[in-house]
């Protein structure tokens, strides 16, 4: 989705993300730059316009995870810095974390991977909010957790916190 | 394609970072979802890191619980905490070293460790952390804890009389300490202005802590800084007892209840303006009576208040049984609205049933306990066992509150105006009927003047119909009614000085509606049905002097042609 957005103006330097599926997203130095990992990366190595380093992501990074942590480090780095462009940031961070459970922790395990701060807040506190009110049983379906006390053991957690059961 | 989401899958900063920013209640639940989870939220990297950063930006959403602590002398501790976005009691486990429990402000509490009371700790009961502090001073005890926002300080005060307990009441002048995390240490710092038989409990608000003496009762103020302890110039509302300061919103407020013939009557809430120079509790609302009838059940001899962030008040009558809380809300910086509800408790008596051997005590504690009570305060350990306390806390407002109450104002204003208006349209009709029949009751019909009035017009009324035919006797009649009317003004005014002497009420009104209505009006009836009358007479008078013309002409062309 974020494929190709920014043309590739003169002179600014580019940088290839290449997700596990084959697809690839063009990112200006800029973008790069919210990523602590990608930052680092290309610290190291360099990069150019004309000849711009394609950066191999793990295969758990998909495109369509990758697309939304392009989008939010491109809106961030070009929007950061505008005069009352704060509140459509406010807006945008809260409309791109309004996405299904797997997705949002695979956004959030990407976050952490690239070293995104403020995404990793961003996703977490809509993780944690999505299970604030939950049972018990609803936050393991939520986490695919299996429950892996002994009978005993739950018997007493269930007597403990009859509340979370309910 | 990610497959379903496993969370032992995350690593494990990941799994941190999303559980920093769980609300406590969900943090607990979270314990038994497995023991992975379980191990994670249990090791001391994660609760040190959630518990400073809980504290350290005091944030509402984590800190979801309303605390309320139940001390057992006999075994170890257990702490129940309300949760009102469930409306569930939860049990929190208190670390089994401590032992009385003497203040606290949120999750923090300071307590004693052994049956020695120089080893006290401050314990975070979340992370349940524990702080050592230095011992404070014999025969003292803790008067407040306060836990400073946007840091892991905090300060607690105490205070306490230099001489043994014995004879508390003839204790010299009472002298206070503070200690500070961020030196360690316990400083010596003031003395109380006065003699008090107790202190109540000590609210923090702008650098100064108020505390409310009594017998005599003073509002009191001590600057932790300065060691300065003053008394505030103002007096308590009358009679009010199980008094209770909180603050909310940057606004000092007394809760108490009034009494009257031994029980307290009414459950109210004061304000203390503290800019203005002359101080005055000012009164701010009462408990609605459905609600306070609801709360005291029979009689209310006495209850005890419990605020956390200023929000809540929890009281109750006898033990254990019914919970009242008021919530303060700040609907604009201007406005606070307050919400009062009644909720029974069933789980303390279920589970904690042995009344006798319970004690409990708070956080943000407003009757401390056993050192309390043997210093200052030896005519209310006959209360030992029955004192409640609980914490509470407000969801203060944030800027969206703030934002959405400047635009209801804004919707109360308009709709107002359009009430007004619509009103005022309404007015045209409705209120002249409501005039009418108002001015009708309001008139005493049976008085004999009244009656003699009434009578008169009637004859009149008679005289004037049985008087058709005589026109001049009409015209006099109307002349003398124009006159009554004429003079009605004078006779309004002359009547009205002297109403005393024929009427039970004075009638006469400046405007003289009355007088139009009973005098003038009926007068003017008469004189019109006696216009209309001469207007018949003379209609009639015109054909009679048309018919006599044509016979008389008649009667000229008979002659001429005779």
């Amino acid at each position: 989705m974020s494929e190709g957005t920014k043309e590739p103006d003169g002179g600014e330097e580019k940088v290839v993300l290449k997700t596990h599926d084959g697809q690839e997203f063009t990112v200006d130095m800029a973008t790069a730059n919210q990523s602590g990992t990608l930052k680092n990366l290309l610290s190291e190595v360099g990069s150019s316009s004309n000849n711009p380093q394609v950066i191999p992501l793990p295969s758990s990074i998909t495109s369509r995870v990758l697309g939304k942590v392009v989008e939010y480090c491109q809106r961030h780095a070009a929007g950061g810095g505008r005069r009352g462009g704060m509140q459509a940031l406010e807006q945008f961070d809260e409309e791109l974390v309004e996405l299904d459970k797997d997705m949002l922790l695979d956004v959030t395990y990407a976050a952490a991977f690239l070293d995104v701060p403020r995404l990793l807040d961003l996703t977490s506190q809509a993780v944690a909010d999505a299970i604030k009110n939950m049972s018990v049983e609803e936050v393991r379906h939520y986490f695919g957790v299996v429950s892996d006390f002994t009978e005993e053991e739950e018997k007493v957690i269930r007597s403990e916190c009859p509340w979370a059961f309910e | 394609m990610a497959s379903a989401f496993e969370w032992d899958r995350l690593p494990h900063d990941l799994q941190h970072s999303i559980l920093l920013r769980l609300p406590i209640s969900t943090l607990l639940l979270c314990k038994s979802l497995s023991r992975s989870f379980l191990d994670t939220i249990r090791s001391p990297t994660f609760l040190d890191a959630y518990s400073s950063l809980r504290r350290g930006r005091r944030s509402r959403h984590r800190d979801d619980l309303f605390l309320l602590l139940f001390a057992d002398r006999s075994r170890h501790g257990l702490a129940a905490a309300y949760l009102p976005s469930r409306c569930c009691w939860l049990p929190l486990p208190i670390p089994p070293s401590l032992h009385h429990i003497h203040a606290s402000d949120g999750s923090l509490v300071v307590a004693a460790t052994g049956k020695n009371s120089g080893g006290d700790v401050v314990c975070d009961l979340f992370s349940q952390t524990l702080i050592p502090i230095l011992p404070r001073m014999p025969h003292s005890y803790i008067l407040a804890l306060i836990d400073e926002e946007a840091s892991s300080d905090f300060r607690i005060v105490a205070v306490g009389s230099q001489k043994p307990v014995g004879n508390a009441l003839n204790a010299v002048y009472v002298s206070s300490q503070v200690y500070d995390s961020r030196s360690g240490r316990w400083q010596p710092k003031g003395q109380l202005p006065g003699h008090y038989a107790m202190l109540g409990n000590a609210v923090f608000l702008d650098g100064l802590l108020f505390v409310l003496g009594r017998l005599p009762d003073h509002l009191l103020t001590f600057d932790l800084d300065s060691g300065e302890w003053s008394v505030v110039d103002v007096a308590l509302p009358p009679p009010v007892f199980c008094l209770h300061l909180l603050v909310f919103d940057g606004r000092l407020f007394l809760v108490g209840g009034l009494e009257e013939d031994v029980v307290i009557a009414r459950i109210g809430i004061w304000e203390l303006d503290l800019t203005k120079s002359e101080k005055e509790w000012r009164h701010f609302c009462f408990m609605p009576d459905e609600c306070f009838q609801e709360f005291s059940v029979n009689e209310l001899v006495h209850f005890q208040t419990i605020d956390r962030f200023g929000i809540k008040i929890l009281a109750r009558a006898c033990f254990g049984s019914t919970y009242g809380i008021a919530e303060m809300i700040s609907t604009s910086p201007k406005r606070l609205a307050i919400r009062f509800t009644c909720f029974h408790v069933t789980y303390i008596q279920g589970t904690y049933g042995q009344n006798s051997s319970i004690f409990l005590s708070a956080i943000e504690a407003s009757n401390h306990m056993d050192s309390q009570f043997s210093v200052s305060m030896p005519l209310l350990v006959g209360l030992r066992g029955s004192i409640f306390l609980a914490a509470l806390r407000l969801e203060a407002d944030s800027t969206m509150e703030d934002l959405k109450a400047a635009l209801n104002e804004h919707v109360d204003l308009v709709s107002e105006l359009l009430e007004k208006f619509s009103s005022e349209l309404r007015s045209g009709f409705g209120p002249a009927v409501d005039n009418f029949v108002g001015f009708f009751h309001a008139i005493d019909w049976k008085e004999p003047w009244l009656i003699c009035l009434l009578t008169f017009h009637f004859i009149l009324l008679v005289t004037t119909m049985l008087s058709r035919k005589n026109v001049n006797f009409q015209l006099c009649l109307s002349l003398l009614s124009f006159s009554g009317v004429y003079f009605a003004e004078w006779i309004n005014s002359f009547l009205g000085k002297n109403w005393k002497s024929f009427s039970s009420q004075n009638y006469f009104d400046p405007h003289g509606l009355f007088i139009s209505v009973l005098w003038s009006g009926p007068l003017l009836v008469l004189t019109i049905l006696i216009v209309v009358n001469t207007l018949f007479t003379l209609c009639h008078l015109m054909v009679k002097w048309k018919k006599a013309e044509l016979r008389h002409r008649a009667r000229l062309a008979r002659d001429k042609q005779e």
